[in-house]
Parts: structure tokens; sequence; C-alpha cells
């Protein structure tokens, strides 16, 4: 009897060791944070062109004198009190705050909206990202809560989002933040060894990017998997129609799918009741499958054929912006950096060498390196004066040369260029050899 | 995939001492503060339901005395039942502006043709989706017997506000002529079943249309018929045969020479209506516009069969 209860416990203990294990793993691993970096170049992007788009509207959406006026919400939100029973006081009550219940002067509505369109541009470039992040969050909020009835999915989306990058260092990696950050610790890397070396630059993983995005993974494949639960009570999605009922709209249609119904009867159910079924099969399926890493990409790919026909044939092209922004959470780290060294990083290999003694020259050789994330330039002092640059076929160039042979070879050395232009003096040409000695 | 041997100084390196995580307390602290967000989403998603589907009460219960101020607060409460149980109609609402010197204008919201960007048109639809869901069918039988909830009637009023502040209109003498009442109806357009296309419908076929009327107010939003908390179901060709007769055929007596569609463009009469007129250029004629049963001749225009019959409406209390 003893060894069976110690078997049963061993198991437990086992058991309860592996789920701790599991969940600190899953939860608490450091991570490189460039997937959520990539969300919230996304988040902002579209945050930006939601709002810049609707910014003509803002007054007959948010200001005093919109659909629902200020005296509207007042009465909305004081509505509860007017209910006889507690179950129906409770259900009426609103937490729902706003910015917008207190600014009353239109003037200042639109400046106010006008500055948090610009934090949404920051954000998405990612400067002062935590800042630009929480201002995003808090204006997203207080438009929705204002608007009352003027928001669908797509905006329940976003303040899932935007919430959960307020977590992570959004700001780490491809960001604005992270170039000046990268040029200060070059700077700093010269002044006491100069040189830089890669350890110099490199990034820290980070446990609350992991965190951010974990739960923008498991948010999504909630959404998913009640979206097509929900759906398992219609009868039309059962028969396998529904997708003629969503494709038809013709308030929401960008062009007319009726020509579906005058096609022979095998290809009408052919299409639509495939696109019924995928698109049932998808959404329960997703949070299961989702996290195999062998179907993962398969699950993505399934993810963007299904937002793009809801954008093409419904033409709610922002909501599914928004749900493939929640997607791109599942990229993994090593993938998206391929992906962007594969649209971003140059051919070209260069040479830099530079005069450590000459302010000038150390500070081009910080942007350099700030704005080279591949490693495309290697970087050696030299006695010579100034800075040079030499390409692999043994050329040099020198001064302004050597910035204009930087600006061409790293894509990411425009972004510095404006700071970089004073840090290249024209160089004495005959100071300066024609080439160097291949290595 | 990409190369280890391609120096990428950017990546992190995993093996980097500073790469070990948070400390135990904080793991903790973080993993309560995780499980009560998760706990709050479920009460979210799990406490939508319908007539045929409720919600499970524990649920209800703990979304409505414990998280609903941190989901209401942070906007996380949509359930996430997108086109669920089925895909549903649009809504538009149509406004019927009458001003003080007795003229007429109708407002379609949102009129596509208005909106060059999608975002402000799909933020409009919205607007107009309102009095869908701040409605509930009284009876599953029945969906022609809808209620308005309270914050419904609270927005009603605010659109008849909204819609006299702005459309306000302006006589010869730049004298301004003030809105003397808005009407509201609801609008639910159906959409085109497969059937419906072979016959030849069009999207604009007034049989898609299902109007309920939500009330008359006055230009301050007080309501000025007698208000109920229902939404009163109008058959379309009813509906569409009082707007002949009251608005357009009276327009097109005072002008008889002036073109039919300026004047209908002019009135913003709702699409439907003037397609009417593309459809049966008859009802141009004289004759039809003193017939007194304007309803009986629309219904036959179409074929009677296609028609919804009337409803009795419910007993006001």
């Amino acid at each position: 009897m003893s060894t069976i209860l110690r078997a049963v416990w061993n198991y437990v203990r086992n058991l309860g060791r592996d789920i701790v294990q599991g969940w600190n793993y899953f939860w608490f691993q450091p991570i490189d944070p460039v997937p959520l970096a990539f969300v919230r170049l996304l988040t902002g992007t579209l945050v930006f062109y939601i709002y810049a788009s609707t910014f003509g509207e803002t007054l007959n959406l948010i200001g005093p004198e919109a659909w629902i006026d200020q005296q509207a919400i007042q009465e909305i939100r004081a509505i509860h009190e007017e209910m006889q029973t507690p179950f129906e006081r409770q259900s009426n009550r609103s937490y729902a705050q706003s910015i917008w219940f207190y600014v009353q002067e239109p003037w200042l509505v639109l400046t106010l909206q006008g500055i948090f369109l610009l934090a949404s541009l920051c954000f998405a470039v990612g400067l002062f990202s935590r800042v630009s992040n929480l201002v995003v969050w808090l204006g997203h909020l207080s438009f929705v809560h204002r608007g009352y009835m003027a928001w669908f999915g797509m905006d329940s989306v976003l303040s899932m989002l935007l919430l959960y990058q307020l977590i992570g260092p959004t700001g780490a990696t491809l960001s604005i933040d992270r170039l000046i950050e990268r040029y200060r610790l070059a700077r700093r890397a010269l002044a006491s060894k100069g040189r830089i070396g890669p350890e110099d630059l490199a990034l820290k993983p980070s446990w609350t990017a992991n965190l951010s995005l974990r739960m923008i993974q498991l948010h999504m494949g909630i959404i998913y998997l009640f979206a097509g639960l929900a759906k398992l009570q219609g009868d039309r999605w059962w028969y396998g129609s529904a997708a003629w009922y969503t494709m038809v709209v013709p308030e929401l249609e960008l062009f007319s799918m009726r020509w579906l119904a005058n096609t022979p009867p095998w290809l009408y159910v052919t299409l639509v009741f495939a696109a019924t079924y995928y698109t049932l099969i998808f959404e329960i399926a997703f949070i299961f499958l989702v996290w195999n890493r062998k179907l993962r990409p398969l699950m993505l790919l399934g993810a963007v054929a299904l937002h793009a026909g809801i954008g093409l044939f419904m033409g709610l092209m922002g909501f599914g912006v928004a749900m493939l922004t929640g997607c791109a959470a599942f990229l993994s780290p090593e993938g998206l950096r391929w992906f962007l060294a594969a649209l971003f990083s140059g051919k070209e290999k260069l040479r830099m060498s530079y005069d450590r003694r000459d302010p000038n020259a150390l500070r081009a050789v910080a942007l350099a390196a700030a704005a080279d994330p591949f490693g495309q330039v290697t970087l050696a002092p030299s006695t010579e004066r100034g800075v040079q640059v030499a390409t692999e076929d043994g050329k040099v160039h020198a001064g302004t040369a050597a910035f204009w042979r930087l600006f061409s070879a790293l894509r990411c050395f425009p972004l510095v260029s404006v700071a970089a232009i004073g840090a290249f003096p024209s160089a004495n040409p005959e100071s300066v050899p024609q080439t160097v000695a291949r290595s | 995939m990409p190369s280890d041997a391609v120096e990428r100084p950017e990546a992190p390196s995993t093996s980097d001492a500073s790469s070990v995580g948070p400390r135990r307390w904080v793991k903790v602290v973080v993993s309560l503060l995780i499980c009560a967000h998760w706990f709050a989403i479920c009460t979210a998603v799990l406490a939508a339901g319908t007539p045929q589907f409720p919600p499970p009460l524990p649920a209800v219960y703990a979304r409505l005395y414990v998280t609903q101020p941190y989901l209401n607060f942070l906007f996380l409460t949509n359930p996430y039942r997108f086109y669920a149980p089925n895909p549903g109609p649009a809504n538009l609402i149509w406004f019927r502006i009458e001003y003080a010197d007795g003229s007429v204008r109708w407002l379609e919201v949102p009129d596509r043709r208005n909106w060059r960007l999608r975002m402000p048109y799909q933020r409009h639809l919205c607007v107009a989706l309102l009095f869908d869901q701040m409605g509930e069918s009284v009876s599953p039988e029945d969906p022609t017997v809808r209620r308005l909830s309270a914050q419904g009637r609270v927005a009603a009023s605010s659109f008849a506000r909204y819609v006299a502040r702005k459309y306000a209109r302006q006589d010869e003498n730049g004298q301004p002529i003030p809105v003397a009442r808005v009407t509201i109806y609801t609008v639910m357009h159906s959409v085109l079943e497969p059937h419906m296309v072979q016959k030849g419908w069009d999207i604009n076929d007034l049989r898609l249309y299902t109007p309920f009327y939500i009330g008359t107010f006055g230009p301050d939003g007080v309501q000025l018929d007698k208000g109920t908390e229902f939404m009163e179901y109008r058959v379309i060709s009813d509906l569409a045969a009082h707007i002949l007769a009251t608005d357009i055929y009276p327009e097109f007596r005072k002008h008889p020479d002036r073109d039919r569609s300026e004047i209908l463009e002019e009135l913003g009469i709702p699409r439907p209506i003037r397609a009417l007129f593309y459809r049966f250029p008859e009802l141009l004629r004289q004759d039809d516009m003193d017939r007194p049963n304007l309803k009986e001749v629309i219904e036959q225009l179409f074929g009677t069969e296609d028609f919804p019959k009337d409803r009795q409406t419910p007993t006001r209390t």
C-alpha cells in the first residue's frame, strides 16, 4: 500500500514540478524582443491610419455635439440609477472613462486628438516607445468609451494589443529608440576601449517581451476559439451557407459577389460552403494547432487567407489588419530576423578605418555602427586622419565620398545621415590610399 | 533559413548571463496577476449568450459583480461573437426632418456616396447599428416585436438633436429655418438570397427593407409622440406609400415641370423609395399620384406574396 501511495505521490510531485517548469518557460523565458517590436510597428501604423482617416469626423463622433452628445453621455452613465433591481443596476453601470467626458471645447478636442495622432506615429516608428504606447492606449480607450457605439471588432482587438504591449519593451529594437541607444553604446565603447565589439551593441533578451507576446498569443487564440464556437450556434454555419450572407451585404462589400448565385450549383456549393467550413474549422482549431512549431507557419498562412478574404469580400480591411497584427506575435525571432535581413540587409561588405584621435571620426564610426544592425561594416582603427571606407574591390573612399558609400551600402544609414554629414569632412586626396590590400 | 555563420550583432545572445528571467517573488506575483486577468477574460467571453443558448449563470454573476469594472475600463468586454450565431443584415437609420416652414428632407445614415474613405464610413455604419444592438426581440417566435432599451431611447433623443443642429436650413434671405421635428426609423436591410438573385431582385429592392419606427422628436430631443419602450414595426410598402403621399407627390405637384430625380435627390429620399420610380415609372403618372390605396398599388407592382403581412403591435402600457 505504501508503495502505491509513494508512486502516486511521486507522480503528483513530478507533475507539479513539470507544470511549474512549463509555466515558467511559457511566461518568463527571456527572448529576443524583435517580434514584439514588429507587432508595435504594425499596431502603431494601423492606429495612425485609423485615426488619421477619421480625423475629419472627430467632432461628429466624440465632440460635445457628436451623434451621442455630452447630454446623452451623462444620461447614459447615470441610467443605472433608474433601474429597479440590483441586477439591472449593476448590468447598466458603466466604469468607462474617457478624457472626452471632460473636454468640451471643440478646438481642444481636435488639438488633443492631433497630439494622439502624433503619439501613434511615434509609437509606430519607436520613438519614446513607452510613453507613446501609454498615450496611444489611453487615447484609443478614450475614443471607444466616448464614441459609445462607433466602434467594432477591430477596436476590441486594438485595445487588447495596446494593453499587452505596455508590458514589454516594444522599443527595444526596430525603433528610433534602439538606433539612438546603439549610437550611445558605440560612443561609450569607443571612449572606453577605442573600438566597438559585437558584445558592446548586443541586445539583451527580455522576459517582459516574452510575457507581452504570450498574452497577445493567448488572447488571439481565445478570440478565434470563441468566434468559432459561437458560430456553431447558427444554422447557416452548420448548413454551410453562412459565407454567402457575409459576402453580399451591400453596405459592406467592395465589389459584388452576387454573380455566384447564377453559377452552376456545384460551383456555388463548392465556393460558398468551402469558405464557410474553412472559417469554422480554422477558428476552432487555431488555438490548439498554432503552438506546434511545424504547423504554426500553416496556421499563420491560414490566418492571412482568412483575413484577406474578410478584407476583400466583406470590406473589413481594418479588422483584418488588426487580427493579423495579433497573429504576428506568433512569429519566431529567428525567422523574423532572417526575413528582415533578407529585405533590408545590403549585400556589400565594407571596411571602415578611423583615427581614434579625431572626434569627428569617432562620431562617424558610432553613427555607422548604430545604423549597421546586419554587420556589413568591419571597423578598424587607423593612423590615417579622418575616416576611410574601403569596398570589397579594394577601392578606398574618404570624406564625403565615404559618407555616400555608407549611404548607398547600408539600408539604415539614411536614418542617421543628417546627423552624420558633419562627421565626414572633405579629405585631402594625397593622404588617402587609392586601394587597400585584401585581408 | 538563416545561416548561423553570419554575424548579426543586433540579435541577442541567449547565453547572456542577464537572460535569466525574473526573481522568484516576481514570478509568483506576476503569475497571480496573469491568473486573475485570464479569469476576467473568461467571464467576458462566457457571459454572453442567446435566447436559445443562455450563458452559464456563474459566468454572468462573476462578470457582473467581480470583473465588470476591470473589463469595462480596459474595454475588454467583447465576447467575440463575430457573425454569430448567424450573419445578420446591415442596419440603416432613416431620418425625416420637418422644418418650421413645412418643408421636409430625408436623411439616410450612412450613405455610402458621402464617404471617400472606408474607415469613417464604417464608423457611421456602427452608429446606425446602435438601435439593433440596443433592441431585443420580446418573443423568439415574432422578431417584429422589439423592445428598445433605456440607453437606446437616450441615444434616439441625441440623434434627433444632432440632426437638428447639423441639417438646419436657411431661406433665400439667409434667415435660418429651424427644424420643427425629427422622425427616426431604424431599418434592417436584408441580404439577397441566391434565389432572389436568380429572379433578378435588385439590392435596393423595397422588399428587402424592414423599418421600425423609433419616435418623433423635437430639435431639443424631447419626444413629441407617445413614447413607448417598443420599436414599432412598419410594413415597408405602408411606409413607402406614406412617404409617396406625404412628401414626394406634393413636391411633384408643386413643381410639375422640374426633373423628378432632382426633386428626389433634394428631398434626400432613401434609396429603395427612389429605386421604385426607376423600376416603375408608372408611379410618376398623375392618376397614380391621386390614388388613395398606394400601399396596394406598390404591392401589386412587385407581386403581393413577397410582401410581409401587417403585424399587430403589442398593447401599450
